[in-house]
């Protein structure tokens, strides 16, 4: 024992750290599940492969992908945001309504950046000051998000108008061959990944996350932090609202309707613990990548979209009971 | 062993990389106190958890009244007459007493609904049994710890267990408490014939309570036998496999200028008009019953819990200590009582938990630099001695005492000049302990630290603190010198007279 301890604390000053090496052998881990994926659809249909389907997928990946790194960022502190598709549709009416009544393009984006940030400030606010459930709170907005785009666009669809070719390059344009959704995407995620593994902030939210008690007494502001998160998650579901618009070109009320939905199977799947402190981006991107390659599948296979609702539920919740298990199997 | 209720026989227990039970075996005598003790990792808590069902063990076998047990599952253990009380009640807190006693066989009506007034009515027979003044009526989570262990005991009780195992009961008891266990184990033993094993880390404690001794050392038994053929030294020796010579270190030497001076602080309810000084170096103690209020005074100081009124000054200039970020600012680190729920992040690496709480100091050009933190953290493992594979590990697959070390860890690499420390040994092993106390001891030299410690292990106080404060429903009773105190003289100004 004793001459093993001393082997242990000198082997605590090499760099080979197991710790990472899980963590990459559990992203590796779903990466292979993509893999085995894609080839099953190759096998399916060779028109998976095809430019105008990879495509597809990709800006799909992108779309649903943004949103669920401001999911990631929510979960990693033990919260939930379910207001992030209301959030797109509130947006997605006020940016129609302000481009189509002649507000200058980079104007109204800011401002709906702006939107995007405010309500997640308005759910940071219920979580942090006055100490209410993240599901509860979020809830709240989710379905009062959605009776404010309601009624701004008055239960209709909002077009773009004459400028709608001016801001189709956000959604529909290509930069070096790739759609632009997917090179913001890949900036946000690159970023993300950035700030949550090698930035103080992203080592204080891992902390609130994994034990906020311990983090206020490590002198974390948690107040902060928990702020911060939400506004992240409500930033980045309104610039998925700015895509979608200039994409569809038209700003609809229901537009992220279950949104909120797709982010969390997402994110957990991509291995981020809902009980917090645990996961990251990495994971994320590949959990949007699988959810995306699925739903692809299944269309190939002429599923009908009722059937697959089922076949995603039950992927959520095997997602889900392999987490709960591993945290047993723990403690 | 003649009349034996219980022998383990050759019990090996494998897990994947840890040999945790290589060959126990240990019988335990009708109606006596049977303690096991041994270092955190000993296997200990395997070896019950083997005796209870919930581990199957790889080879050996249980044989209660001499007969083998086919099939260890929990139920059959349990039907056995095996009721194992761990450390962390597995209770629940929403439900009364009584329901808690008679979880999952609450006696029914007719109707098949709860007979609530017999369920109560059950329960109160047991606790009046007992002689527990615990009222079945109450919430669990309306009652001290103390009660919950009696509750848990009569539960164990209720189900006619015959072998009742404590998992380190004194871990989260106080002295007076620990007494009225001690003399309910005694007559359980003496007048029904239940036999008990104890758990413990605490030596005074086996010769309170045990009849026979089991010591365990890296999953096997060094020694089993009657307790009055052994001594303290003795078991040190088997527990750690070496000698221990001196149990503390040689007290601080403060210096002569004050640190810290507590004024008055007061917190409704808790804190009562609290004032004492610590100075450059020096080890002050925090002692008193459970309640008393020491773990609030230094959750005061460090910012932690608000006070209503009350100073706290440092070299002689008051400060406004709004959290415990302002308390960090000003160099007042907290090591909280219960480090697994408190103090570590323990799905977090080692260099995570130590560098937390000052990321500034591994942050170069707005990120955060892994070899900076490699560096710095590598240095206080080297430094502190902790036994990890590596800094990326995950503190929870470390020892208590090498968590622990962690924690204090943090407080250091944060630049901590005026420590608090709560239950600092508490849940480590005896050579871990001598370890935190070279430790604590070592920043008094070194670093010139002001400590403040609380501690219910008065030796541990008496053993290495300059200064002793003594405290009794929310206030300071008594400031005693360290080198002249007593247990007894701590005690009468712990209890009113």
């Amino acid at each position: 024992m004793v001459e093993m301890t001393t082997r242990q604390a000198s082997a605590a000053l090499q760099p080979g750290s197991i710790g990472r090496l899980r963590g990459w052998a559990q992203s590796l881990g779903l990466l292979w599940v993509l893999i085995v994926l894609c080839a099953f659809a190759i096998y399916l249909s060779p028109s998976f492969v095809h430019m105008g389907n990879v495509l597809n997928v990709g800006r799909q990946i992108a779309l649903f992908g943004i949103v669920s790194v401001g999911m990631t960022f929510v979960i990693l502190t033990r919260g939930i945001d379910l207001s992030v598709g209301s959030i797109v549709g509130v947006v997605a009416v006020s940016t129609a309504l302000m481009i189509s009544n002649g507000i200058s393009i980079p104007l109204a984006m800011i401002v709906a950046l702006a939107i995007g940030a405010l309500f997640g400030a308005v759910n940071g606010a219920g979580v942090v000051f006055f100490g209410m459930p993240p599901f509860i709170m979020t809830l709240g907005t989710l379905v009062m998000g959605r009776g404010i785009a309601m009624t701004i666009a008055n239960g209709e669809p909002k077009a773009l108008g004459e400028s709608a070719d001016a801001f189709a390059y956000l959604g529909s344009g290509f930069l070096l061959g790739i759609p632009v959704p997917i090179w913001l995407f890949a900036a946000i995620a690159a970023i993300a990944f950035v700030v949550l593994r090698h930035t103080p902030f992203g080592r204080q939210v891992y902390a609130v996350g994994s034990n906020t008690e311990a983090a206020r007494l490590a002198g974390i502001s948690v107040s902060r932090t928990l702020m911060s998160v939400y506004v992240i998650s409500g930033l980045l579901s309104a610039l998925t609202a700015l895509v979608f618009v200039s994409r569809l070109t038209v700003g609809e009320p229901t537009a992220g309707t279950n949104l909120e939905l797709e982010a969390i199977s997402i994110v957990v799947i991509g291995g981020t613990s809902l009980f917090g402190g645990e996961g990251g981006v990495i994971g994320t991107v590949i959990g949007a990548a699988i959810i995306a390659v699925m739903a692809n599948i299944l269309n190939l296979l002429g599923i009908s979209p009722f059937t697959q609702q089922i076949v995603k539920g039950a992927i959520i919740i095997a997602a889900v009971m392999f987490e709960v298990y591993r945290h047993r199997v723990r403690s | 062993m003649k009349d034996a209720v219980l022998e383990m026989r050759g019990i090996h227990k494998r897990f994947p990389g840890v040999y945790a039970l290589n060959d126990v075996s240990f019988a335990v005598s009708k109606g006596s106190v049977h303690g096991v003790i041994g270092e955190n990792g000993a296997g200990k808590s395997t070896l019950m958890r083997v005796l209870s069902g919930a581990f199957l063990a790889n080879e050996g076998e249980v044989v209660i009244d001499g007969t083998v047990v086919p099939t260890p599952t929990p139920e059959r253990m349990l039907e056995l007459g095996i009721a194992v009380i761990y450390q962390e009640l597995a209770q629940a807190p929403h439900l009364t007493v009584a329901e808690n006693i008679f979880l999952g066989r609450l006696p029914k009506t007719v109707l098949g609904t709860v007979d609530w007034r017999k369920t109560q009515a059950a329960a109160r027979e047991v606790l009046d049994r007992l002689g527990f003044r615990v009222d079945p009526a109450a919430r669990i989570d309306a009652i001290s710890v103390a009660q919950r262990q009696m509750v848990e005991i009569a539960k164990a009780i209720a189900r006619e267990a015959r072998i009742v195992v404590l998992d380190e009961p004194s871990a989260v008891l106080g002295d007076a408490e620990l007494e009225h266990l001690f003399t309910t184990i005694r007559r359980l033993s003496a007048e029904q014939g239940v036999s008990f094993i104890y758990i413990t880390h605490r030596l005074k404690e086996l010769y309170e309570i045990c009849d026979e001794v089991t010591v365990l050392r890296d999953g096997q038994v060094v020694a089993s036998m009657p307790l009055a053929q052994t001594t303290t030294a003795d078991l040190i020796r088997h527990m750690v496999g070496r000698e221990l010579k001196d149990v503390f270190p040689p007290r601080p030497k403060p210096g002569p200028d004050v640190r810290l001076e507590v004024r008055s602080i007061s917190r409704a309810g808790v804190l009562r008009d609290i004032s004492f000084d610590v100075r450059q170096g020096e080890i002050v103690g925090i002692c008193g019953l459970a309640g008393a209020g020491r773990t609030e005074v230094l959750r005061a100081i460090a910012g932690a819990d608000a006070i209503d009124s009350g100073e706290i000054r440092i070299d002689g200039k008051a400060i406004a200590v709004d959290g415990p970020r302002a308390a960090l600012a000003h160099g007042i680190g907290l090591l909280p009582e219960d480090r697994k729920t408190e103090g570590l992040f323990l799905e977090q690496s080692v260099a995570f938990n130590v560098t937390v709480s000052e990321l500034a100091a591994i942050v170069q050009g707005g990120l955060i630099s892994r070899r900076r933190e490699q560096e710095q953290v590598s240095r206080f493992i080297r430094q502190m001695r902790i036994k990890t594979p590596s800094a990326s590990a995950k503190v929870r697959t470390l020892s208590g005492g090498n968590q622990q070390k962690c924690g204090i860890a943090r407080q250091l690499h944060a630049g901590t000049e005026i420590l608090l420390v709560d239950e600092p040994t508490r849940g480590v092993d005896v050579a871990a302990k001598r370890e935190i106390y070279d430790l604590l001891v070592g920043l008094t030299s070194t670093r010139g630290a002001a400590i403040v410690m609380v501690s219910s292990e008065l030796p541990e106080i008496l053993g290495l603190c300059n200064r002793i404060v003594v405290m009794r429903e929310g206030a300071v009773s008594a400031v005693l010198d360290g080198e002249g105190a007593t247990e007894e003289t701590i005690m009468a100004h712990a209890v009113w007279q």
